[in-house]
């Protein structure tokens, strides 16, 4: 499909590209070159953003409004949020040029073909090329064509919301123009969800990897409502070295809205694991490699999707360096220059304390 | 464990009821609380039943290995390397069962004293062991040489006339006891060897894999074991001549011979009628010595007979092997792929240490338990499988003896009677053929060992307390640690599970010995004599069990026993077969019945009844 570089798969996004489609789409190219499975979907182009700003003539229509008010930005901040306003206004009237709307939706129909599913559930993200976080607007479950196209023009004008205009300004970077990818990532329809740690975050050891899971999403075990099974696995050889099975009574799904809302779980489901063997391993050995691409011991969040077959059912969501062992410092278990001989020795001489 | 956990003290042992008297069975230092002073201190010490040697109650003759270990182990310790703050392991015997006590060296003045010694004497053996190594396996050879070199033949009524022509001065009744004694005394000598490099060699271990579990808390014995392990030990030959075997039988068209209902000997004298069959045969006969020395048991007890005598064993697993070769399975023991998988996870631990002061360490004690681990695998053949087996059989040549003379009714009545009484009845035999007279020993023997049977049988039935009198605070003893697992958590369970009769568990907890998780049924095996019973996919339950009994383990789902710790040459096997293995789990087998379904997890080493 010729998409005249406004729409990419994410796969085709390397380190490099990240004023093609965004720092976030970037990285996820990234992870699915490395190997690592991330929800499947695509990017929409800086340029995409462009073009609609151009042919729209809403960018003319933005740089008249901002000439207006410039010189008394820096005292009045209630001008932003009216700015915000009529601009998002703005954006959100004008419809799509056809032929990028014809793309987006070519790939969102591709992407239901792929998961086995009509309509399938996206979640449509802003992917900016210098980090903002937490600035522009995320939009989960969103379904169908038209809700699609509507979400990703909320994406686009939620780089003119008040407080990412706010934040260009205190770094002198042009607070009228701002062009925003967008990722159209497929909602994980999560059987089950939770963290992988990819060392014992008891004790340390690096030797461990440690995962916590429950049904459903991932919320459960974030705000505590659910006590999660434990696994643990030998990094070295993904034996399955642990597992603690425990009742589950709820799990979190989205709800009609879009919202995150418990439901109880059906009675033989509670007390069974629910990872399979062949999951937990496949898991530790992404949560492996995610280690070995980032040098330090990670954090990871996962879902197992109900849609897609094992292994691709394996989605990993976030990574990030583990905080509490990372940061000690490392301190040698044995004292210097002790031979081999003298550590037997001092080994017979401790014994092994049995009381 | 609370500090005044305690369990019953010896003289506490119930005497079972019929079997009074049993003590005259056995040597009088075996007894225990013979007076006052030592019955203070047998009190005062831990003294743990050793099922991993003995999971039957002790024949009078078989207490010969045990009496030779008590000697070779403890002297090594006390007498020969110093080991600083070990001496020897004490013995005793109760209601047929041995148990044994590690003794420490409890004045740290003396521990001081000790560890100069020890680091010159030790140091001298680490770091020439290659070359001690392939002298000791010279001098094992030739001993074992010895051994089979010795020959008993009945007396005759009136000597040759070399013994007048060439001047011998001495008769064959005095040949007879003499190399009765000298059979005793190259057996003894076998177990001297025997822990020349093994204390040492536990020595390393422990140190290696004490400081693996600190640098890595989560990491498994299983896996610390993987990563000394040799791969192409020979312990494994008996095996693979097996595999050959099968093999040669698929290139040279016999299969067809291997009937699952022909005994061995039907199928060797069809082979024998056929071209073919006939150079199969002439592999099989190459492949016999020494590989074929293989106990069908561990080799501690009399009735634990080689391949040789038992060739059913043997040719069980080469049906079995030539059937997977027809499925298409290989035959081949991946030995490249194991070094290489081998050598990734050493590299692997030992990129995740941290600090250059850990890496060196972590190097250094891995070299040395390379080096010293080929002989803690390998000595097990020599010592326990070839010497053993041989040994046997030239004791059933003098039994045969005993039993022409009427000293005894069956050759396998020998093994009532212990090593002394065996010289005894011997010299008894000699004097009346030299006197021409009737020998005292033909209307005592066969009324005694009568009597023996009974008590022994009554023993089986008993199931022995795992542990006796004190804990200590500490263990040292290296094979304490290593080989029977004594731990503060083992002697926990084992205090725990005191209070419950075996026979109302329905869980236990033991070593996870080999990783996995598996239900099935489970088939309870005292001894080899019961293997035969085992059906395919059953989960093998068995106070402790045995590398030579490779033949079952292609058939089994999982491994449980009531004794052991991570080096028990078992939990090695398993390892090997990929698998699941609880290990020295207490009661296994007082616990479980065959036929009851079990689950057996070979990650945190519990066992549970599933039901009836």
């Amino acid at each position: 499909m010729d998409s005249q570089n406004y729409v990419y798969w994410l796969r085709e996004l390397d380190k490099d590209d990240v004023f093609i489609a965004g720092r976030k789409c970037k990285g996820l190219g990234e992870m699915i070159r490395a190997g690592l499975p991330v929800p499947p979907g695509f990017a929409i182009s800086l340029k995409a953003y462009e073009k609609f700003i151009d042919e729209t003539g809403v960018g003319k229509a933005i740089s008249s409004y901002f000439e207006g008010i410039k010189d008394r930005l820096q005292e009045d901040v209630s001008l932003f949020d009216q700015a915000s306003e009529y601009i998002c206004q703005l954006i959100e009237s004008r419809p799509m040029p056809g032929d990028i709307q014809d793309y987006i939706l070519n790939y969102y129909r591709e992407l239901c073909e792929r998961s086995n599913v009509k309509n399938v559930k996206v979640a449509v993200r802003s992917s900016g090329p210098v980090s903002m976080p937490g600035q522009f607007d995320t939009f989960l479950n969103i379904q169908g064509e038209e809700e699609l196209l509507k979400r990703v023009k909320k994406v686009w004008a939620s780089s003119f919301n008040g407080r990412a205009m706010h934040y260009r300004l205190q770094r002198a970077m042009p607070v009228e123009s701002s062009p925003i990818g967008v990722a159209v990532l497929k909602m994980v329809n999560a059987k089950a969800a939770g963290v992988m740690f990819t060392l014992d975050p008891l004790n340390g050891d690096r030797s461990t990897i440690f995962i916590e899971a429950a049904w459903g999403l991932g919320e459960s075990l974030v705000s505590g409502q659910v006590t999660p099974d434990k696994f643990a696995l030998n990094k070295v050889t993904l034996a399955i070295t642990k597992r603690i099975i425990c009742n589950k009574g709820i799990e979190m799904v989205y709800g009609p809205e879009g919202d995150v809302v418990p439901l109880e779980v059906e009675p033989d489901r509670q007390n069974a694991p629910c990872l399979t063997d062949e999951e937990i391993v496949q898991l530790g050995g992404l949560g492996k490699m995610v280690e070995a691409n980032n040098k330090l011991p990670q954090d990871i969040e996962w879902a197992i999707d109900k849609d897609l077959p094992f292994p691709r059912n394996i989605i990993l969501l976030q990574t990030r360096p583990e905080t509490v062992w990372n940061k000690k410092e490392a301190k040698p278990l044995v004292k210097p220059n002790v031979s081999a001989l003298n550590h037997i020795a001092s080994t017979l001489i401790t014994g092994k304390k049995i009381k | 464990m609370s500090a005044d956990s305690k369990f019953m003290n010896p003289g506490e042992v119930p005497v079972i009821p019929g079997t009074e008297g049993w003590e005259r069975m056995y040597p009088y230092y075996y007894r225990f609380s013979m007076d006052k002073e030592r019955e203070d201190y047998e009190n005062s010490m831990l003294w743990y039943y050793d099922g991993l040697h003995y999971p039957e109650p002790m024949y009078p003759f078989d207490l010969i290995w045990d009496e030779a270990w008590y000697l070779g182990l403890s002297q090594y310790n006390t007498r020969i390397f110093m080991v600083p703050p070990a001496f020897g392991v004490d013995h005793r015997i109760t209601n047929g069962y041995i148990y044994i006590s590690p003794v420490p060296v409890t004045d740290p003045k003396q521990v001081e004293e000790r560890l100069q010694h020890f680091l010159q004497r030790a140091g001298y053996y680490y770091e020439n062991w290659e070359d001690l190594y392939g002298r000791w396996k010279s001098k094992m050879e030739t001993l074992i040489k010895e051994i089979d070199n010795i020959e008993f033949k009945d007396l005759p009524d009136m000597e040759d006339i070399s013994i007048v022509h060439e001047g011998v001065g001495r008769s064959s009744g005095y040949e007879l006891v003499k190399k009765y004694d000298h059979l005793i005394d190259r057996a003894l000598l076998v177990w001297q060897y025997h822990f020349e490099f093994l204390n040492l060699g536990y020595a390393a271990f422990v140190t290696f894999a004490d400081f693996c579990r600190k640098a890595f808390p989560g990491i498994d014995d299983g896996t610390i074991t993987r990563m000394v392990a040799g791969i192409d030990v020979i312990l494994f030959q008996p095996d693979m001549q097996l595999r050959k075997l099968a093999k040669s039988a698929i290139t040279l068209e016999v299969t067809d011979f291997f009937k699952d209902e022909s005994t061995p000997a039907e199928i060797i004298t069809a082979l024998g009628e056929n071209e073919a069959g006939k150079k199969w045969l002439e592999q099989y006969e190459q492949a016999q010595k020494p590989w074929f020395y293989m106990s069908s048991g561990t080799g501690w007890y009399h009735d634990h007979y080689c391949w040789l005598d038992r060739p059913e064993i043997p040719f069980m697993a080469i049906k079995s092997y030539i059937k997977k070769a027809q499925k298409g399975e290989s035959l081949e023991r991946p030995t490249q792929k194991l070094v290489e998988e081998r050598d990734r996870i050493v590299a692997e631990y030992g990129s995740l240490l941290r600090t250059q002061e850990d890496k060196d360490a972590y190097n250094e004690l891995l070299a040395i338990s390379q080096k010293v681990f080929p002989f803690v695998e390998e000595h097990t053949f020599y010592v326990e499988h070839w010497s053993h087996s041989l040994f046997y059989g030239k004791m059933r040549e003098l039994s045969a003896i005993f039993v022409n003379h009427g000293m005894i009714k069956d050759i396998e009545d020998i093994w009532y009677l212990n090593r002394f009484e065996i010289g005894q009845a011997l010299y008894d035999l000699v004097c009346a053929w030299g006197t021409g007279v009737k020998a005292c020993g033909p209307s005592y023997w066969p009324q005694e060992i009568e009597w023996r049977k009974g008590v022994i049988e009554k023993f089986r039935e008993y199931t022995p307390p795992p542990a006796l009198g004190m804990p200590p605070e500490v263990v040292t003893e290296p094979f304490t640690i290593t080989l029977w697992g004594i731990t503060t958590d083992r002697l926990s369970d084992w205090l725990d599970a005191g209070s419950v009769k075996a026979e109302d568990m329905s869980k236990l907890q033991g070593h996870p010995g080999s990783p996995g998780i598996v239900e099935g049924i489970a088939r309870v095996v005292r001894s080899p004599a019961d293997l035969g019973l085992l059906q395919e996919g059953e989960i093998l339950v068995a106070p402790t069990t045995s590398p030579s009994w490779a033949p079952i383990f292609v058939k089994v789902k999982a491994v449980v026993t009531d004794v052991g710790g991570i080096m028990s040459h078992a939990a090695i096997v398993c390892r090997e077969y990929g698998l699941p293995a609880v290990v020295g789990s207490g009661y296994a087998t007082a616990a479980i019945k065959t036929g009851q379904r079990i689950k057996v997890d070979g990650h945190t080493g519990k066992v549970e009844i599933l039901q009836d």
